[in-house]
Parts: C-alpha cells; structure tokens; sequence
C-alpha cells in the first residue's frame, strides 16, 4: 500500500517541473540577450555622443581656424601694401637718382668703388659688389646704347600702375575679409555669434548622429554659449587695431622696414678718390590709417690728394647728408635724392589696416596660469522602444527562424550619453624657439575629448529630470 | 493496473522536456557569442572612425584597408592580452584567438583574414552651409579647405557557419556597424601650410597681380636695378607666424590691449628717416 501510494504520487510529477524550469529558461535567455543588446544599444549611443561632440568641435575649432587664416591673409595683404609702396617709391627714387646723376659720374664712381677697393669683411664686400654692378651694369648699358631712364622710363609708369592697382584690390580684399568674419561672429542683431555658432555645431552633430543610427537625437548643451569658441571672441577695431599693425610689421622682411645702406671706397686706388653711396629707406605707418615710404640717398666722393676726378661737380646739394660715413668736410656731393609717398597720395582710397577678430580680453592676458578651455558639450539620446534586439541599424540578415531577433522592442524611457570635445590650440614647435599662447594669427587649433564640466552635469541631470 | 499505465511515462516526459531544452542550452552561448561579436564590432567601427581624425583619407598618412583590417583583427577581435604593436600583423591564430568565439568542436567562428572586413570612407556633404555660415563662404572656398571629411569607418564581421547546429549551419549572417565623426579641423601643419593656403588664393590674394612685375624687376640682372629692389622682401610676408609679443610665453608682458603692449617687431608708427634723424 505504502509502495502503491509512493508511485501514484510520482506520476506526471517531472511535466510540471520541467514546464516551470523551461520557462524559466526562456525568460533567462529573455533577459539575459536584451540586457546583452542594451549593452550594445548603449554602446552605441556613447559612440554617438563621443563622435557627435567631437564633430561639433570640429564646427568650432574650425571658425577659429578660418578666422586664424583670414588674419593672416588680412596682414599678408596689409604687407602686400607696404611692398608696393616700397617698391614704387624705390623706382621713382631710383629714376630721381639717374636723372639727378649723370653718367659719367657714374663712371668716376665705378671706377672708385667698383674696381679701387678692397673690401674689409663680408658686409663690405656685399656692398661693394652690388654698387659695382649698378655701375658696370650701367656701363654695358650704355655701350650697347641704352641707359637707366629708358628702363625706368617704361617700369616706373607701369609699376605704379600695377601698385595702385594691387593696393587697391589688397585694400578691398581686406574689407571683404573683414566683412566676413563679422558674419561669421556677429551674424546679426537678433543673433548672436554663440547662438549661431551652436546652431551650426548642433546641425553637424545631428547628421553625424544619425549618420550612425537614425533613432539616435542629439543635443547640445546650453554651456556652449559661456564656453564654446565664440564666447572667447571679440572685434578690434579703431585703436585696438594696433595689434594688426604689430603683426604686420613684424611680418614684413627687414629690407622693406629699414633698408639703409652704405657703401665707401678705400684709400687705395692710385688716384685716392673716396667715394661714398649713402642711403637710407624706410617704410612704416604714420597712424594706423597711413603708409608712407621713404627714401634718401646721398652720392659723393672726397680726395686727400692733388688730383681730382675729371668730371665733377662742385657745389653743395641742399639737404644732404653731411653727418654720415667717414668725417669728410671737404666731400663734393655728386647727387642727393629724396623721395617719399604717402598711400594716400598714391592710391585714391585706402581705408587703413581693418579690424580684425581676436581672443577677447579674458582670455588674452599673458598671465593666464589656467588656460581657457572652450569646448562644446553633447547629450545623445535613444527612446527605448526604438532599440531592437539587432541594433536596428546592423544587419544581421535573418531568415526563418533566426526572425526572432527582430521581433521584440525594448520598453519604456531611453538610453543616454554625454560626451565632451575640448577645443585646444596645439602649435607645433616653432623655429624660433619661442612658445606661443593661444591665439587667432596662426591656425592650430584642434579637438579632444575630454571631460564635461560641472554645469554640463548639472544640465545633463536637470535634462532626465525634465524628460 | 494504474502503475503500469503510467510505466514509462516520467522517461517519456524526460525526452519530451530534453527536445525542448537541449536545443535551447545548446542555443544559449551561441546567442551570446553573436552578441559578443557584436559588441567587438561595435567598438571596432568606433576604432576605425576615430583612425580618420589622425590618419586622414587621402593624405600622406592613409592607412591602408589591409592595415585597418590587421589592426582592427589583433586590436578588438583577439584575446584582450595580445600584443598591441606597431605596424602589426596577425602572426599567431591560434594563441591570440579568442577562444569563446569557438563552435562546439572548437573550430573559430572568425577567421581574421577573410571574416573581418574594415574600411574607412569619406562621405560629403551636400552643401556647405551646414560647416560655415553663407558670410564667410568666400574665405572658405578661397583657402580650398576640404569639405568632405565626414570619416566614417564600417566594420563587416560575416562568422563562420556552424555546421550541425540549426540553423546557423545553414544561415550566413552579416554584422555591419559604423561610426561617423567629422574630422579635420584645418589646422595649419605649420607656417608654410599657411603660406601655400594664401598663394593658392586667387580673388582675395591680389599679390599675385604684382607678380608679373616682380618677375621683371626680379630677374633683370643687376643692369640698371637696384638690388635691393629685387629681394626677396617683396614676394610677400617673410615671417608667417609673426606675433604680437604678447602672445609668446616668455616674451611681453600683460595683455594685447592697449598701447603699452605693443612689441617692438617693426619700426613702428611714427616718424621716417631723416637726414637729421639717420
């Protein structure tokens, strides 16, 4: 009876186990593969937040790049000014000196300095072969009966034709470039520079997002209007274009800022006729409106001996040099020539070196210890029911059966991500040694990611809270 | 009479819940080592987009799709304790496998050279509004920046089918994923970088009209020129990274505002030489 009561109790007994451990099989593989997909759906949303703020950076750290390039094409322009108005005063002041030096002074000075000295160094001997070959150049020149003023008299129309022409279009060139860099900062009244760089940011950062997974919405956070690139942007103009002027003859090559020179003979030629070329040249900005060019230049010679060169002669010339080289109170001055312009005698309209876009003054002290960090912060978010088993975006080719992958969309709230691109200006090493701040002349900027800030975690929880 | 009508039945149920449940626990980790793959592939698409932002396409410094597709094999589908080296290649299989990606006679689910597929494409961008503003469309065209920089890297893992298990013995499943991220922020390569970009300007770079003069005036022998004239100085700016002093480390002092910052670079605004002044 007891064996009889023991197997009727076993009968059907493992159907209902087995039914409960299969179910609790399936629900085990259930929930143990979509919190596997979640990994991966989360997975990806922090992809899509790390390259959507990196690629919103991109959009900022490239406004700082273009602006970095229009200001060096702004002052290569304004350098462009200066050197042809250099070169046209020199031209005309190089006709002036021809004109106001016959040639055969010319030749009296060849054979002083081109062919009775011996130069002491190098410098010297630089000197000394330039000027022998103005004067052997003339020589040839007019053996084979051609002189300077016939060249001249055809390059200096054409140069300062060609000048005024090339500073004009330099001067509207710098204008337009002007303009648009105020359209890129301060787009308009209503919008300011921040809004619309954000804007822009924000667009890029959408279609990179859904370049990836169109489910995936992205946002920006709102501190990119105190820390994003445009926040640490302002306008120099009127007397804060003094730096546009600083750069600008810094860039210039030292020949067009000051190009004096001087060239003497030494006692020893035969005749022991000193012969002295004396000039001086500058090109520099009376105000920040102003060019102006000049150039002096002085010709003369002396002679301790009884003899004298053939041909000279004898007088003074107003306003030459007398303070110059060698002490020679007995020195005839041959020529004395000077020649200046100013840009806007020589140009109809020149307005003057532009303002340009630059780090403001917050961020532009030298004595900054903790550098400003613009960056742009980005939240990527994806609704929960939009995730699938698959990942949605993946192929993963099923067919029969494996369908099932397909079919069971997570539910309710969403899955979230905040990512942070960090703005740095990154200059290579520079020749000089010299280690720049950071700034708008030279366009090295460049993004990482990095951390968000406190306020973009207070946004970012203020966001959830709200959703 | 009862017992024996239900002879047999528990072994009966037995195979009953064993046709359900080995085929399940035999589907289990090959589920699972899908999802894993998975994942690997998702974080190997992140890895070839994020190449794109230091090696562009089309530059100097490419990779090659043979190069991603090694780096990308050894780097996120091997064992998380191979060796990550430069310029590697997959030199030992089976010691850098990971062994999990394994079907149950243990032959792998990936082979890395015919498996994994990477590329690294550029796709652009219809307008170029969406970069800069309408405004400063001028200056952008004009510097000849590239516009198509949206690198996006696609990975394809295509594992291998699993002979004997349904039906992964006779489907061929595919995982695509990709990462887009925009790359290339234009930054100079240096100050001859700079340089090239402004010569290659054409409306904003009116220099280049002078050009012809200069050519004259620059290659006539020393005749009847001065030559100072011919210089270099007179073929555009001579420092490319000139500054304000203010904006080097250790030089200047203070900020860039205001007269008192203003370095001593140039000659300055003021007065020209003089006879006097000489």
């Amino acid at each position: 009876m007891r064996q009889s009561t023991f197997k009727a109790r076993q009968r059907g007994q493992l159907l209902p186990f087995a039914s409960a451990f299969l179910v609790l099989c399936l629900a085990l593989f259930y929930f143990a593969a979509n919190t596997a997909q979640m990994g991966i759906e989360k997975t990806r949303v922090i992809n899509a937040a790390d390259a959507a703020a990196y690629s919103a950076g991109i959009v900022q750290a490239r406004s700082l790049n273009l602006t970095a390039y229009t200001n060096r094409a702004i002052i290569a322009n304004q350098v462009g000014v200066a050197q042809m108005l250099t070169l046209n005063n020199e031209l005309n002041h190089l006709a002036s000196f021809y004109s106001a030096t016959d040639a055969s002074v010319i030749e009296v000075l060849g054979e002083g300095i081109g062919w009775a000295t011996i130069p002491t160094n190098a410098n010297e001997l630089d000197r000394y072969t330039k000027h022998a070959a103005i004067t052997a150049g003339s020589l040839v020149a007019q053996f084979y009966g051609y002189s300077p003023e016939m060249f001249l008299q055809y390059i200096v129309p054409y140069s300062n034709y060609i000048g005024s022409v090339v500073i004009t279009a330099a001067n509207t060139a710098s204008t337009i470039m002007e303009g648009q860099m105020r359209m890129l900062w301060e787009p308009g009244a209503s919008i300011v520079g921040e809004v619309a760089l954000a804007e822009r940011s924000l667009r890029i950062a959408q279609e990179v997002a859904q370049t990836m997974d169109p489910d995936i919405r992205v946002e920006i956070s709102p501190t990119v209007v105190t820390s994003g690139a445009a926040s640490m942007v302002r306008r120099y103009a009127d007397d804060d274009r003094n730096r546009v002027q600083e750069v600008v003859l810094g860039a210039l090559a030292p020949e067009i800022v000051n190009r004096d020179e001087n060239a003497y003979s030494q006692l020893t030629n035969p005749l022991g006729i000193n012969t002295g070329l004396e000039r001086r040249g500058r090109t520099y900005m009376t105000d920040l409106d102003t060019w102006q060019a000049d150039d002096y230049q002085n010709y003369r010679y002396w002679s301790p001996s009884l003899f004298r060169p053939r041909r000279t002669r004898t007088t003074s010339i107003e306003g030459a040099w007398t303070t110059l080289g060698p002490d020679d109170t007995e020195a005839t001055y041959l020529s004395y020539v000077h020649n200046e312009t100013t840009i806007n005698e020589f140009v109809a309209r020149y307005s003057g070196l532009p303002s340009i876009y630059d780090l403001n003054d917050e961020h532009d002290s030298a004595s900054t210890t903790t550098p400003f960090r613009p960056g742009v912060t980005v939240v990527a978010r994806k609704a929960k029911d939009r995730t699938k088993t698959s990942g949605h975006v993946a192929s993963i080719t099923p067919s029969g059966r494996l369908d099932m992958f397909e079919a069971t969309p997570a539910q309710g709230d969403e899955i979230s991500a905040m990512a942070r691109a960090q703005i740095i200006f990154n200059r290579p090493a520079r020749d000089d040694g010299f280690v720049e701040r950071p700034n708008l002349y030279n366009p090295y900027w460049t993004v990482r990611l990095a951390t968000p800030t406190g306020a973009d975690y207070l946004y970012y929880a203020a966001r959830r809270f709200w959703n | 009479m009862k017992l024996r009508q239900a002879k047999g039945q528990a072994a009966t149920e037995f195979v009953v819940l064993c046709a359900a449940l080995v085929p399940l626990l035999l589907l289990f980790p090959v589920v699972y080592k899908y999802l894993d793959i998975m994942q690997a592939t998702e974080q190997a698409s992140r890895y070839v987009a994020f190449e794109g932002t230091v090696n562009l396409v089309g530059t100097y410094s490419e990779k090659s799709v043979q190069t991603l597709n090694t780096e990308v094999a050894r780097r996120v589908f091997s064992r998380a304790d191979a060796q990550v080296i430069t310029s590697d290649g997959v030199s030992d299989e089976a010691s850098e496998r990971l062994p999990l990606w394994s079907d149950v006679r243990g032959r792998p689910m990936l082979e890395p050279e015919t498996s994994i597929g990477s590329n690294l494409d550029l796709l652009g961008f219809n307008t170029v509004s969406r970069l800069v503003p309408a405004g400063s469309y001028l200056t952008y065209s004009e510097f000849g920046f590239e516009r198509n920089r949206l690198s996006v890297g696609t990975v394809s893992v295509a594992p291998n089918r699993l002979p004997g298990l349904s039906p992964f013995d006779v489907v061929n499943p595919t995982i695509n994923r990709k990462t887009a991220i925009l790359v290339d922020a234009w930054t100079a390569a240096g100050p001859g970088d700079t340089e090239m970009r402004f010569g290659n300007m054409t409306w904003l770079n009116p220099l280049g009209l002078a050009r012809p003069l200069f050519d004259i005036v620059g290659t006539l022998p020393d005749l009847v020129s001065d030559p100072m004239i011919t210089g270099d100085g007179f073929r555009g700016p001579q420092a490319w990274d000139a500054l304000p002093l203010c904006r080097y480390q250790d030089r200047g002092a203070g900020n860039c505002t205001g007269s008192g910052s203003s370095g001593s670079t140039g000659t300055g605004s003021g007065s020209g030489p003089g006879p006097e002044g000489a």
